[in-house]
């Protein structure tokens, strides 16, 4: 996993790069992480069971995914999907794989 | 066919490529590289009329660690004991051309090999040496040069949509991969052929529709992002790509040529049962669906010590899967249209450490074998002196030898590319010249 993201093989110094590479994006898309939303046992899984409001799951979500809340324009796109229990997961997916982790220089 | 012939099939943008290519020699990367279709430079009528040209895709297989010349592609029957070692030279199908004894499957597929047996480098350590190898330039700390397989990608025009048109197999982190290029010129790197690509099926609880949804939320989670760097960022760019490419890749009808066990079990226990062996397998099947450059690296050929024993296991799984990849290339119509590549950093020393019973680095002379993609047969290219200690005819460098893939793929391995800071370079780097001679 770390090898895949660019860490370094050891083998040479400075062997770690910070290129893109599909097998990345099919790892956020289907692996492991991805899955690990829906898993009963995770604690995203557990929080979004225990709220009903969906406001209060919107923001749950984006303070757990981003460390921020969401701002008021994406409270309106994406309010309608916090109510319903698959299009929840299908944005925490999502989320995992935006471009909110990238560190521009 | 000369390229007058087909200028009917030339839109404003191609011509434009074709014009500047012609009147000045040079294109450009960065944003206005997309003018330059390679469908425009694809065909290099210089490189047809020698006999290049031929070949459509490429299968670069890297021994990694410095692969031992004195005992694979340029033994020395002649030299004295501390050089030769306990290798014996054996003779081959094709007159005149002489393995090592560990290369004894491919001792009868000798009439479809060219070895050039004069290459010659001067960057002795594995890092470093692997780049000039694959990328014509020497390693630097302010940027990074595009590996051959990328230089192909860019020049050659895709021939399938949803699989990329470079792959790796099993290479490491050091790979210069698409270097300063675009991302879309990097490969599809695949750490282990056997179990092939992780993680593209969709999740088993995710509907197509979820999945698609999916998608859409990305785009629009990222749409203040992208507006603020999308344009100038190369990287926040590659972000997109990949994805795009990932999805593609996911949906694509040739997902199928990454599942080794659609091969029947006689077809496996020709290549062989190494990691190695089924990536080059793998290899064979990206090449049927039109997968540009395979890059398959075998690693370990670093032998200071015990070189001989390492000779006894290690040679002859590349032997068995090369030999086997000849084989069927050839029983599949294949062989004319794929140059196969045996590289490697460089040599080793031609005399013996005695007490370790190992060779050292030696860039000063070394051996690459070709096939197949246009390749003339049973012949054998340059020459070192009686102890394989130096170059005594047509010397061939790095830069040399990536021109010739380029020639064999019928790309301009003289054409200029702009780096994004401006400075210009080539698939041959400054002077790199093909090696005609060898096709045939």
């Amino acid at each position: 996993m770390v090898r895949q993201f660019g860490g370094s093989d050891r083998n040479t110094p400075e062997a770690a790069h910070t290129d893109a590479t599909i097998p990345q994006a099919l790892t956020l898309l289907n692996g492991q992480v991805a899955a690990s939303t829906e898993n009963r046992r995770s604690k995203v899984f557990e929080a979004l069971a225990e709220i009903t409001n969906p406001e209060q799951r919107l923001e749950y979500l984006f303070l757990a995914f981003y460390s921020s809340r969401p701002s008021d324009a994406e409270k309106k796109e994406l309010l309608p999907l916090a109510g319903d229990r698959e299009d929840i997961f299908t944005l925490a997916r999502a989320m995992l794989t935006s471009k909110r982790y990238l560190f521009v220089q | 066919m000369s390229n007058l012939n087909k200028l009917d099939e030339l839109d404003r943008r191609s011509f434009m490529a074709s014009a500047a290519r012609g009147c000045l020699g040079v294109t450009i990367a960065g944003s206005a590289a997309e003018l330059f279709s390679p469908g425009a430079l694809a065909a290099d009528p210089a490189a047809v009329a020698k006999g290049g040209g031929k070949a459509k895709s490429v299968i670069y297989l890297f021994m990694s660690g410095g692969m031992t010349h004195l005992d694979t592609f340029d033994p020395k029957p002649d030299a004295p004991d501390e050089f030769r070692g306990p290798t014996e030279t054996i003779k081959t199908k094709a007159d005149g051309v002489r393995l090592g004894h560990y290369m004894s499957n491919l001792a009868g597929q000798a009439d479809k090999v060219a070895l050039v047996r004069s290459m010659t480098s001067t960057q002795g350590a594995h890092g470093p040496g692997r780049y000039f190898m694959r990328t014509s330039y020497t390693q630097r700390a302010s940027i990074v040069h595009p590996s051959n397989g990328a230089w192909v990608t860019r020049l050659k025009e895709r021939a399938n949509k949803s699989l990329p048109s470079f792959v790796t197999v099993g290479s490491g982190n050091g790979h210069p991969a698409a270097g300063f290029f675009e991302p879309q010129y990097a490969p599809l790197p695949v750490g282990d052929a056997t179990t092939g690509l992780q993680n593209i099926r969709r999740l088993r609880q995710v509907s197509e529709s979820q999945f698609n949804k999916q998608l859409a939320l990305r785009q629009l989670l990222d749409k203040q992002f992208d507006e603020q760097f999308h344009k100038g960022q190369k990287n926040v760019r590659a972000y997109n790509q990949v994805f795009e490419e990932a999805v593609k890749l996911m949906n694509s009808k040739d997902l199928e040529a990454f599942d080794l066990k659609r091969e029947n079990a006689k077809v496996h226990s020709a290549y062989g049962d190494h990691s190695f062996a089924k990536g080059v397998l793998l290899a064979r099947r990206l090449v049927e669906r039109g997968v540009r450059f395979i890059d398959v690296e075998l690693g370990g050929f670093d032998w200071h010590n015990d070189n001989f024993d390492q000779c006894e296991q290690k040679l002859p799984i590349l032997d068995q899967a090369l030999s086997a990849l000849l084989q069927d290339l050839e029983s599949k119509g294949l062989l004319e249209s794929t140059l196969v590549v045996v590289a490697t950093e460089f040599g080793r020393t031609p005399k013996i450490v005695q007490e370790r019973s190992g060779r050292n680095h030696f860039p000063k002379a070394f051996s690459y074998l070709l096939a197949g993609g246009g390749i003339k047969g049973g012949q054998v290219y340059g020459k070192t002196d009686e102890t394989g200690s130096n170059v005594t005819q047509n010397p061939v460098g790095g830069p040399d030898f990536n021109a010739t893939i380029g020639f064999a793929m019928g790309v301009p391995h003289d054409l200029t590319i702009m780096s994004p800071s401006r400075r210009p370079f080539k698939l041959g780097a400054r002077s790199g010249t093909p090696l005609t001679k060898l096709f045939g």
